[in-house]
């Protein structure tokens, strides 16, 4: 099992190098000047010339990268071009805020959706499927930036229950963002459970089960759940790598702190340094996310355990 | 029994006494609509960074409620020749790390601004060197004589820091450290959510009315609105056309309306046909309804503007432009040689007033037989094309930092700013580009007040931008809040401001 963990970790190596290849050239291709940028409209030619100077975007695009990817390899990711901040202090100054959300909206979303899946696959085409199903479709297709101000008219200017916006300490600030975040998440495990699970229930080990005289309650959690499981956890996974990097709309309707919202605004002012760090963060928390849920399945299922060796 | 007795009157005096003094301190939160950057003053020259670092630093000189220019860290100055400045420092001023404030911060500050380069580095282009005379005594020296000089000193990137801070933050000056002289002392910035900062029991000038203040980043406008709303800011800044109308007669709140030193135009590209005829130019002015887009888009937060000069800045002429009036600009289009008008492009970034702009404008020059196209483009590519002179039309805005005439027509009508320096309509006229290189050197008030009067009325005449709106700014806030007073260029100073 260690073996592979340290394979796949070693594996990551030229991943990460083949993505921040990918970014900066693409960052590249873009139009636009992140001096001009910095500068905006008004900007004397002879300022605009130094500040390229110093920023170093007067070298041509391969010796920047490979200067970055030096740095890089020393964990020294520069500093961002706009606010003179090392890059991994702007990362790690966010991180957390994001990082918090996602776990919130990931936990709301298995609560949630894991139930709901089962108790529908249970009893398929009763009226608890159905208004759930429906449920599970609205939510998936609820946008996002809808739910957010509708959610904020309810719960903070209706009721006064809970703060609109804002990371200011305690939980109360993270209910709206974190069900907002969560919803579409919710939806989409609730719906994979539920199929995951009508599938298992029509193996035949299961008849068996039911044959045996097993109670059906102890046929679903014990013998189906297990199994029904599998596909969950990889949607689980992907979900969770999905929301860190995902969470910019809710970010911004809610004014948290987090990572997503700051790369939106270093794209649009291009500032190379942060969107390229900001990335590799992104890339390595998604493929460690995956590891994580890979490691997972031979726990799930005793059978995956050989492929590990 | 008697102990128990006791210690529940303790407590009670307790709980009173630590209420009294929760009132006493004062929290006052303000909500912009973005987070700032860096509070290094000498960093990138950003409004919502700006609005966080005008309550920490301080300049020599500053901006009155009037916009008339009145002492900073200067008690005084004087003009000794042409090209020489000299400033008396007050004395009794101490940087929040305790440090004395002299005049070698001032040529330390200066000399930072053009080493690093400040982007707001071209504002102090024209001075030459700062040379320490005394203790408290400065000479500024100009490579030529600059009369809006003062105006440019006053702007909040030209802010003095205290050296020994700044070498020993390093990376970490701006975000970690800020050390000034103002009013407000930095205590810390979280990144994405807030910065907090606390009285300066220290001030040489009236201190801050409340002990801390908390400016929030808040991008949503309605959130933003919606916290105004609920009690969660005491301040808004910035509301949207919107949300006023929706705030409107919300108790518990008030509105306050001011003007502002920006406007929006429509620049032409002169050089190209059919914009190198003035009259094509002056028949879209009159093609036009101005008012329509006040109504319709700004509901009100703008007021049309006759000439290229927000009306606060120094020596904004009162002109009343180009009314609406579309058979006087079929009949200018027809003498111009267009009879059936013509097809042309109006550009516009992403920015959503801007793009309902151009749609407004395109059927109303539809009307009079010029088929427009409405290109939106990228923010980036915005700026790099239009000064490479690519477009027919473009919308942009205008802000008029330093409210002096010379920052608000130089880089947009002079021949000598072409493109990215500001004049991307390309507009060249001999006469005017010779007013404004006299206003620049001329000391005397009404001289120059004359000088830019005919230089707006060459540029009105011969326009080389279709003059829209002079912008205002609505910021909201809690009825209990007083002592307000909004700075036109929209960098407020909090220290009068308190709760009721």
């Amino acid at each position: 099992m260690w073996r592979y963990i340290v394979r796949r970790l070693l594996s990551l190596i030229p991943v990460l190098i083949g993505i921040s290849l990918f970014v900066f050239l693409l960052m590249h291709i873009t139009p636009g000047d992140p001096a001009q940028l910095m500068l905006g409209e008004g900007a004397p030619a002879h300022q605009l010339e130094a500040l390229r100077e110093s920023m170093g975007l007067n070298k041509p695009w391969y010796v920047q990268y490979l200067s970055w990817l030096k740095n890089a390899a020393k964990l020294d990711f520069g500093n961002s071009l706009r606010s003179k901040k090392p890059v991994s202090m702007e990362i790690l100054d966010r991180l957390p805020a994001t990082a918090e959300l996602a776990l919130a909206a990931v936990t709301i979303a298995v609560m949630i959706g894991v139930p709901v899946g089962i108790l529908s696959a249970s009893r398929p085409n009763s009226t608890f499927d159905n208004v759930a199903m429906v449920g599970a479709l609205t939510g998936v297709g609820m946008p996002v930036f809808w739910q957010g101000i509708m959610l904020i008219l309810l719960f903070s200017v209706t009721f006064q229950l809970l703060p609109s916006s804002g990371r200011l300490g305690g939980l109360q600030y993270l209910v709206l963002p974190a069900v907002t975040l969560g919803t579409a998440a919710t939806a989409s495990i609730a719906r994979l459970t539920r199929s995951a699970m009508l599938d298992v229930l029509q193996q035949d080990y299961v008849r068996t089960a039911r044959a045996k005289g097993l109670r059906r309650r102890k046929v679903i959690y014990r013998h189906a759940l297990r199994n029904a499981l599998i596909p969950v956890v990889t949607m689980i996974g992907l979900q969770f790598g999905g929301l860190m990097s995902g969470a910019v709309l809710t970010e911004t309707i809610f004014a948290w702190p987090g990572i997503g919202r700051m790369l939106v605004e270093a794209i649009n002012n291009k500032d190379f340094p942060l969107v390229q760090g900001t990335i590799m963060t992104f890339a390595l928390t998604y493929a460690l996310v995956n590891l994580f849920v890979d490691v997972l399945y031979a726990f799930l299922d005793p059978r995956l355990r050989a492929t590990y060796e | 029994m008697f102990r128990k007795s006791w210690l529940v009157v303790l407590l009670v005096l307790a709980v009173t006494f630590a209420g009294v003094g929760m009132a006493a301190a004062q929290t006052l939160t303000v909500a912009q609509g973005a987070d700032p950057v860096t509070l290094d003053p000498h960093g990138q020259n950003d409004q919502p960074s700006a609005r966080v670092r005008v309550q920490i630093f301080e300049t020599l000189v500053n901006h009155g409620p009037n916009l008339e220019v009145i002492p900073g860290l200067a008690k005084s100055w004087e003009q000794i020749d042409d090209v020489t400045w000299k400033f008396e420092l007050r004395d009794n001023v101490k940087f929040h790390n305790g440090d004395g404030f002299t005049a070698a911060d001032v040529k330390y500050s200066f000399e930072r601004i053009k080493e690093l380069p400040s982007p707001a580095a071209f504002l102090i282009d024209s001075v030459k060197e700062v040379v320490v005379v005394a203790p408290y005594t400065v000479h500024i020296v100009l490579h030529e004589p600059f009369a809006p000089i003062l105006a440019h000193l006053a702007h909040p990137s030209n802010a003095i820091v205290n050296r020994r801070s700044v070498e020993e933050a390093g990376d970490g000056f701006g975000s970690l450290v800020a050390v000034g002289t103002g009013p407000f002392v930095f205590e810390e910035w979280v990144s994405g959510s807030h910065v907090r900062l606390s009285r300066n029991e220290n001030y040489w000038g009236e201190p801050a009315k409340v002990e801390t203040l908390i400016i929030r980043g808040i991008p949503e406008n309605t959130v933003r609105a919606i916290e105004l709303e609920t009690g969660g800011v005491d301040i808004a800044y910035n509301i949207d056309p919107t949300d006023e109308f929706r705030l409107t007669g919300v108790p518990g709140l008030r509105l306050d309306k001011s003007q502002t030193l920006s406007t929006s135009y429509i620049g032409f590209n002169v050089q190209k046909e059919p914009f190198n005829d003035v009259r094509v130019r002056q028949a879209i002015n009159y093609a036009l309804d101005v008012e329509a887009v006040v109504d319709y888009i700004y509901t009100g937060q703008a007021a049309p503007a006759g000439g290229p000069l927000a009306p606060l800045v120094w020596g904004a002429i009162d002109v009343e432009g180009y009314q609406f009036d579309p058979e006087k600009a079929k009949a200018l289009l027809a003498e111009a040689g267009y009879p059936n008008g013509f097809s042309t492009t109006i550009w516009t970034n992403d920015n959503p007033l801007r793009m309902q702009i151009a749609e407004m404008f395109q059927a109303d020059l539809a009307e009079i037989g010029v088929d427009v196209e409405v290109l939106i483009v990228p923010w980036a590519t915005y700026l790099e094309d239009t000064a490479a002179g690519k477009h027919d039309m473009f919308i942009l805005g205008w802000v008029t930092v330093t409210a002096d005439p010379d920052y608000g027509l130089y880089a947009l009508f002079h021949s000598t700013q072409f493109g990215n320096p500001g004049n991307r309509s390309f507009y060249s006229n001999e006469r005017v580009d010779e007013l404004l290189d006299l206003g620049r050197v001329e000391a005397d008030p009404d001289k120059r007040a004359a000088i830019y009067a005919e230089a707006q009325e060459l540029i009105v005449a011969e326009a080389p931008w279709a003059f829209l709106i002079a912008t205002m700014e609505v910021n909201g806030m809690r009825d209990n809040v007083e002592g307000f007073m909004a700075h036109p260029a929209g960098h407020h100073k909090l220290s009068t401001v308190y709760k009721k």
